[in-house]
């Protein structure tokens, strides 16, 4: 998959890797949609970046390990399936795959 | 005997969260949510927000789908009303005559809205906002309405001023006896930010007074404050407080004092009967007293917490009380227990992004944030493992608060 990122149509560069820490977020926008990137244990993770309670920035959330925390009311998903863990979320976040190559974020849409 | 039959009375947030927690940790009982509304149930803190501005619609309020119990075998009776509780024949009585025997019974019976009990109270025009069907009717009014006058400055009068203000073209004014906005429970520079938010966007304040009577014939057209001026209103939403729903408990013989008395297994004075949610006063392991809290996570958290209890798997409630309202496009949030006069610090991130953290003898006590659910979050995780920063590392905006909580370890649990 990776030797495809360049040519690809579907992956799109989203921003420098050196944007994202470990153990953190950035809210990224490709195609008119809003992305939450997340770096854990180094591996990086794409979700939708509104809650699907209500809309607030989940990059904006508590992180803790791979469970992103609404910054709102505490609503909770997973970053690796997207799936609600906590209410008041109940509906899952959709997710994307991220790869990183010469310094760059690629999300595939 | 195995086999459990568990009634729940109150199908509000709580009573239907229980009802979920019960049927998933125990399969096989029989389970009754009794309920004085036509509604399914539905959560209530989009009533004062969502609702009114029309964003949200209705359906979105559910607690579970409409399908929820049939699929899952729960007996559901909507707009019933319960007349007695007999703690010694294990049985409940509705006012149609109806019984049921329970094995296990819970209280969810939640709060009614105080009443403002003056001339002109029955008015048309004068609203409560504490169902749906309330919530409805003034949503409904407030697109016509030019002249709003909102009867307390507590969280429901500011919520509606904020909506009034930010979605419908009235003019707001609000009457409340004390001297400043929220004068329960909340720090006074909570009070003062929030007082600012509602000032900057035209909110008319009116403190130290009372309203003696609304006049108008048949629909209010004016609001008279005990000052003896009269406000022009075509619109008017009291929201004086609310008043826990005792007294089922009470007549069947349960303590109450301030709301329904239960330990931190959510268990009532009298064996077998569980009580959860706004409705209870609860020891509260992290605060060691009793508390009544009207809050969302005390009807989500509480009510599992106690259908866990009832299930047989003792379970401590615990948690650090912790509230959020939105008021015009800012969340607010307010984490822990914070009295008067404490020490305090600010962190901030820029205008309507910020923090204040509390401090009872330097020891973290709460804090509460415009915009800041992340740092309120992490403020939570602090309280809960005891964990006490230096007041000047919370200060400063570059020190990060998540390392700080996965560093400390819990060090102030208790041994029951």
């Amino acid at each position: 998959m990776t030797q495809n990122i360049t040519s690809d149509k579907h992956w799109i560069d989203v921003a420098a890797s050196e944007e994202l820490e470990e153990d953190d977020a950035i809210k990224v926008e490709a195609e008119g949609k809003a992305i939450a990137i997340f770096l854990v244990d180094n591996m990086y993770y794409a979700i939708d970046d509104g809650c699907t309670h209500e809309y607030a920035s989940l990059s904006e959330g508590y992180l803790e390990d791979t469970v992103i925390e609404c910054p709102l009311h505490q609503g909770a998903f997973c970053i690796k399936t997207g799936k609600a863990l906590h209410a008041p979320a109940e509906h899952p976040v959709g997710t994307y795959e991220v790869e990183v190559k010469e310094g760059r974020i690629y999300i595939r849409l | 005997m195995d086999f459990k039959h568990y009634v729940i009375i109150g199908a509000g947030q709580a009573g239907c969260n229980a009802a979920k927690a019960l049927r998933l940790g125990d399969p096989d009982s029989a389970i009754t949510l009794i309920g004085e509304e036509s509604h399914n149930p539905y959560e209530r803190p989009h009533l004062s927000k969502g609702i009114l501005s029309g964003t949200v619609q209705k359906e979105q309020l559910l607690v579970v789908n409409p399908d929820y119990f049939k699929d899952n075998r729960i007996q559901f009776r909507r707009s019933s009303s319960v007349e007695s509780i007999d703690p010694r024949a294990r049985k409940v009585s509705l006012a149609n005559g109806e019984q049921f025997s329970y094995s296990r019974l819970l209280l969810t019976t939640g709060s009614r809205a105080r009443q403002l009990r003056i001339p002109g109270g029955n008015l048309a025009g004068v609203h409560y906002l504490r169902t749906l069907d309330q919530a409805q009717a003034l949503h409904d009014h407030l697109a016509t309405a030019s002249h709003l006058v909102i009867v307390g400055a507590g969280f429901i009068g500011l919520e509606v001023a904020s909506i009034a203000k930010e979605y419908k073209n009235c003019t707001v004014t609000v009457v409340e006896t004390g001297d400043t906005v929220l004068q329960r429970g909340v720090p006074v520079e909570m009070r003062e930010q929030i007082h600012q938010l509602h000032q900057s966007h035209g909110v008319n304040f009116r403190f130290g007074k009372s309203v003696v009577s609304f006049l108008g014939d048949g629909h209010v057209a004016k609001v008279e404050c005990q000052d003896g001026v009269t406000l022009v209103a075509d619109c008017v939403v009291v929201g004086i407080g609310v008043e826990p729903r005792t007294e089922l408990a009470r007549d069947a013989g349960l303590a109450v004092q301030n709301g329904i008395v239960v330990n931190q297994y959510c268990e009532t004075s009298t064996a077998d009967i569980y009580a959860a949610g706004d409705v209870t006063s609860h020891w509260n392991v992290q605060l060691d007293r009793f508390i009544r809290l009207e809050s969302w996570q005390t009807a989500q958290m509480q009510s599992v917490c106690a259908a866990q209890n009832m299930i047989g798997a003792p379970t401590s409630y615990d948690q650090i009380p912790w509230f959020w309202t939105d008021q015009y496009g800012v969340n607010i949030q307010l984490v822990g227990v914070i009295e008067s006069g404490q020490k305090v610090v600010r962190r901030s991130y820029g205008n309507n992004h910020f923090i204040y953290f509390y401090f009872t003898e330097d020891k973290l006590c709460g804090a509460f944030g415009f915009n800041a659910g992340k740092y309120i979050r992490a403020t939570q995780k602090l309280l809960e493992k005891g964990i006490s920063p230096d007041p000047d590392f919370l200060a400063n905006p570059e020190n990060d608060l998540r390392r700080l909580v996965k560093s400390g370890s819990k060090t102030n649990s208790k041994v029951e």
